[in-house]
């Protein structure tokens, strides 16, 4: 089978070019290794979470224990600005800005700030999955405690009554003993006759008359002591005057003594008339009320002893419901005190107690603009790598290559000039890509416009460097283009824009996270999305120059070691020694031509001598001829080294002398044309 | 094509003389020039002059260090012992002997190179080719101006100069490649096969050309298979034995010193080459042996004259009519089997 033929020759000269063949074999074993052993799990690893709040609540630290398990680091950041900055950073992935001594409150609502960066877009969702998770499910045991207390205070409130349930009986039926026992006191009490008919006493002609006497003895009194005074000064003056004709004390006594007498008589004048009018009557009317009152009394008296008795056994009652009303209250008191322990009571605060707000990092942009930053550096290894690599080995396998080699020119011109050529055309290309997403998709670019430069030229260096490197480590356009890819494809797997690098193992993260790739594009972020300017991107600057830096010191290394190999395959390129001494240690009797050898051999060579068909070769002259004549140069001359070639494989001979005649006939005629 | 190949060897042999004047001084030395590779020794203390004007060529089987002493020759190898001197100017303007592992520059300055396939940009024009690999020698903008155009004269691609490379004809592309060799004026230029893969109008072309380089004062070290051409054209050839420059000499030398045989080709018509034979008996003539290629017989003879002047008698009394008579030496290469051998 002649395909298989094909296919084993093919297969041969693979295996048998070493680069290719390593390449070939080694470039997808190494993606294969590396995906494999970086991605060979289903959780994330490593996912550093930067906390803020302005005073910490045991709640809130009870929030980042909860989260600070497993995979997931939390760190307390020193302020909230700085936690933002961390995530532009990269250091972290989501910053938690918790409220300021964060409790759980009637008066308080609770919002937990999420900031992410958008533009790790694979990788944000799956990460506010996990937090919004974890936050949920402390919210969850939040609400679950506050239902708990609400529920056991109602458990409690419900024993209590319960207890009390008996207590109420009691009550109920003491109230009810108390009500039959003030019905009946009632009864007692209405039925007791305590009429009085003051109606009949006329206390106030009684009054009246009292009051006349009154006066009648006031006037008496102050009578009385007129005289009295009267007779201290009467006394006076006999004591001082020494008239013998003034009275004697006992005169005046005299005089005393009958008007004392005479206002004695006025009063009991008084007195008798008035008794005799009224006062008797009225005397006599109270006494007969004070009789019936007595009487009354008498019997409210016996009444009173029955209804003391009775009113004896409701206080002992009322006594019975005081103390059961009292722990009624202490019952309710201690029901109320329960139902206020209750700090939540808000229906909202229960269910929801902690809301939850996500914000991104930068402010709100497409799909496109949050990925641009990771487009541009996918695009730019992909060109800078291929091409400068496939320049330099186009430069290289180029016959060309030997000439400038042997020049006196320095290789770090020639190397630069390499740099240089890919370097314009990367940027180029570069140019019209930022051109079109600026215009077309609005991506934000000029904000930036001299950083963005700055750092694309880093990135297009690095990778262009290391596109050189491949370029003189491997010898032919199919071995760079395999190695370049596989290379770059590795980077761009192991840079988390396919799948997290979170995914890793810490180790591999280490080492990915100094992939050119990772930090080419956390440098792009920054400058595009996160408009830190150059501030911030120090990190990443120093890595691509100390990158390239390397990559130049390689290339010189690599270049040194292969120059002379190149020198000498170029060289020998040049020079198919092999042909040349091929015929040198050439033996008349064995020796067989090739298609390349010369004529003057095949002539000499009568072992050579191979049969070609005359009327072909006749053929082909005849068409050339007319192709001749009819101008077709191309044709003519294509068919002349057709013929030259037939000619150089002709046995010597008539034919083949007449050929040469022909040829050269034919020759003269082209380049006369020409 | 024998007739083109004898008057080559004439105008040769009148170079070789000429030039000769002017071997007084070499130009490039080998000084007892060694190089191994790990335990094989593939070069064993060359030593050798090429003088200014020579055209000098080097043959060699495989394997017998004829690819490391080119290397060394143009300074890629460094030779564990010995040195390669070239003559330069000093800074007096003096000629001095230079290693040309010590002055890179100068020495690459010094040189140009052709290999067999054309060595320059296929989609560069005739000019851009030219003016590139000048501007890659450093030459001022007016010296790049005045030997490019030269060149193109020289070349026979003045009316060519804005083609691209990929569209010249083999020939073309040949010339081209040299030119881009010459461009900065070279002492030494190295050919290598310059006449492969060209038909034989182009490779006279190309001789006639080399010889004006050679004329126009350049050193040539010239390496063929065309062993006859290379016969013709060199002034001095080297041969190259086992790490060892085992003769070095001019063509004429060589033959005289390798072989007493010389070759009397003969075509006639009609041609009845058997009967020509009996009537010349032909172990009388120092004929040893007689072998029939295509429409010719050829001799081997030992006593030429005798043989051409019995031959052509004996032509005269036969009812042959010659067409072609011709005399050749022994070619280069039946010397260097006998080297080998």
């Amino acid at each position: 089978m002649k395909i298989t033929t094909l296919v084993k020759k093919n297969l041969k000269i693979i295996m048998r070019s070493k680069t290719s063949s390593l390449i070939v074999i080694f470039g997808p074993l190494l993606i294969i290794l590396l995906v494999g052993l970086a991605f060979d799990n289903s959780s994330l690893y490593n996912i550093n979470i930067g906390v803020y709040s302005d005073k910490y609540s045991p709640l809130t630290e009870e929030f980042i224990n909860n989260l600070n398990v497993n995979e997931m680091k939390t760190t307390k950041m020193s302020s909230e600005d700085y936690c933002l900055s961390e995530i532009k950073q990269g250091r972290t992935h989501v910053c938690i800005i918790f409220p300021p001594d964060m409790q759980v409150s009637n008066e308080r609502t609770n919002e937990i700030m999420f900031y992410v960066d958008y533009s790790k877009i694979n990788l944000v969702y799956t990460i506010l999955d996990v937090i919004t998770e974890r936050v949920s499910r402390t919210t969850t045991d939040v609400s679950f405690n506050l239902t708990s207390v609400l529920l056991s205070k109602l458990q409690e409130t419900q024993a209590e009554l319960h207890n009390r349930k008996n207590l109420l009986i009691d009550l109920t039926t003491e109230n009810t003993n108390i009500k039959s026992n003030l019905e009946q006191i009632s009864k007692d009490l209405v039925a007791m006759d305590l009429k009085f008919e003051g109606e009949d006493l006329d206390f106030d002609a009684l009054k009246q008359k009292t009051d006349f006497l009154k006066d009648q003895g006031t006037k008496a009194i102050d009578r009385a002591l007129s005289i009295l005074d009267f007779v201290d000064e009467k006394a006076g003056t006999m004591l001082i005057s020494d008239d013998e004709n003034s009275p004697t004390l006992s005169s005046v006594v005299t005089d005393v003594i009958i008007d004392l007498n005479q206002i004695k008589d006025a009063i009991n004048g008084q007195y008798n008339a008035e008794r005799t009018d009224s006062v008797d009557s009225i005397f006599e009317r109270v006494q007969t009320n004070i009789g019936l009152i007595q009487a009354r009394l008498e019997k409210a008296d016996k009444d009173r002893t029955v209804l003391v008795a009775r009113i004896g056994e409701v206080n002992n009652i009322v006594d019975s419901s005081l103390a059961h009303i009292l722990a009624l209250q202490n019952s309710l008191n201690k029901i109320n005190q329960n139902i206020n322990s209750i700090q939540v009571t808000s229906a909202a605060q229960i269910v929801n107690p902690i809301s939850t707000t996500i914000k991104p990092i930068v402010p709100e942009k497409t799909h496109l603009n949050y990925i641009f930053p990771s487009l541009i550096v996918l695009i730019v290894m992909f060109i800078s790598v291929i091409l400068s690599s496939t320049i330099v080995v186009m430069e290289k396998s180029s016959d060309s290559y030997f000439r400038n080699l042997i020049t006196p020119t320095p290789d770090s011109i020639q190397f630069l000039a390499v740099y240089f050529t890919n370097l314009i055309i990367v940027m180029v290309q570069v140019f019209i890509i930022l051109a079109i997403a600026s215009l077309f998709f609005k991506t934000e670019i000029f904000h930036a416009f001299w950083p963005l430069m700055l750092g694309m030229l880093l990135i297009v260096t690095f990778f262009t460097l290391f596109g050189i490197l491949i370029g003189f480590i491997f010898h032919s356009e199919e071995t760079v283009t395999i190695a370049g890819v596989s290379i770059s494809s590795v980077m761009l797997l192991l840079s988390g824009l396919i799948l997290p690098l979170e995914n890793m193992p810490e180790s591999f993260v280490t080492l990915a996270n100094l992939n050119p790739f990772v930090v080419s594009e956390a440098l792009l972020k920054k400058i595009l999305l996160f408009t830190t300017g150059l501030q911030g991107t120090g990190v990443e600057i120093k890595t691509l120059i100390l990158y390239s830096l390397i990559m130049i010191i390689l290339i010189l290394v690599v270049y040194k070691m292969a120059r002379k190999n190149v020198l000498l395959h170029s060289f020998k390129r040049l020079i198919p020694l092999k042909d040349k001494l091929k015929h040198l240690s050439f033996k008349r009797t064995t020796a067989k031509v090739s298609e390349d050898d010369d004529m003057v051999l095949a002539l000499d060579d009568p072992t050579t001598q191979k049969k070609v068909e005359g009327d072909e070769a006749s053929e082909l002259l005849a068409k050339a001829k007319q192709a001749h004549e009819k101008k077709d140069m191309a044709v003519a001359t294509a068919l002349y080294e057709k013929l030259h070639k037939m000619y150089k494989d002709m046995p010597a001979g008539e034919k083949k002398n007449q050929m040469y005649k022909d040829l050269l006939k034919l020759h003269q005629d082209l380049t006369k044309k020409k | 094509m024998r007739d083109h190949f004898l008057s080559l060897s004439i105008k040769t042999f009148i170079n070789t003389f000429f030039h000769g004047n002017l071997m007084s001084e070499p130009l490039l030395t080998l000084k007892g020039v060694t190089k191994s590779f790990g335990e094989k020794k593939v070069l064993k203390g060359i030593n050798l002059d090429i003088f200014r004007g020579d055209v000098f060529g080097i043959i060699g089987s495989s394997g017998s260090g004829k690819t490391t002493l080119l290397n060394t020759l143009i300074g890629f190898y460094e030779p564990d012992e010995g040195d390669v001197l070239i003559q330069l100017p000093n800074t007096k303007g003096q000629p001095a002997l230079f290693s040309i592992f010590k002055n890179r520059n100068d020495v690459m300055r010094a040189f140009g190179f052709s290999a067999q396939k054309p060595s320059f940009y296929m989609k560069l024009t005739v000019q851009e080719n030219m003016d590139y690999f000048a501007t890659l020698y450093n030459l001022k903008p007016e010296t790049k101006e005045k030997n490019i155009a030269n060149l193109l004269k020289l070349v026979g691609l003045d009316q060519d100069a804005k083609a691209l490379g990929q569209n010249l004809s083999g020939g073309m592309q040949k010339r081209l490649d040299i030119a881009c060799s010459l461009v900065h004026n070279p002492k030494v230029l190295i050919l290598d096969e310059p006449t492969a893969d060209l038909d034989p109008i182009l490779r006279k072309q190309m001789w006639d050309l080399i010889q004006r380089i050679n004329k126009s004062g350049t050193t040539i070290i010239i390496a063929s298979h065309f062993l006859d051409e290379i016969e013709l054209v060199a002034t001095r050839i080297g041969t190259m034995h086992a790490g060892d420059l085992s003769y070095i000499g001019a063509p004429s030398d060589l033959s005289k010193r390798f072989s007493t045989v010389e070759e009397v080709h003969l075509q006639t018509v009609p041609g009845d080459y058997k009967s020509l034979m009996k009537k010349l008996g032909t172990k009388a003539l120092g004929i040893y042996d007689v072998r029939e290629e295509g429409p010719q017989i050829i001799f081997k003879t030992k006593d030429m004259k005798k043989t051409v002047v019995k031959l052509l008698g004996t032509l005269r009394s036969s009812k042959e009519t010659m067409l072609v008579l011709e005399v050749h030496k022994p070619y280069l290469r039946e010397i260097f089997e006998k080297l080998e051998k």
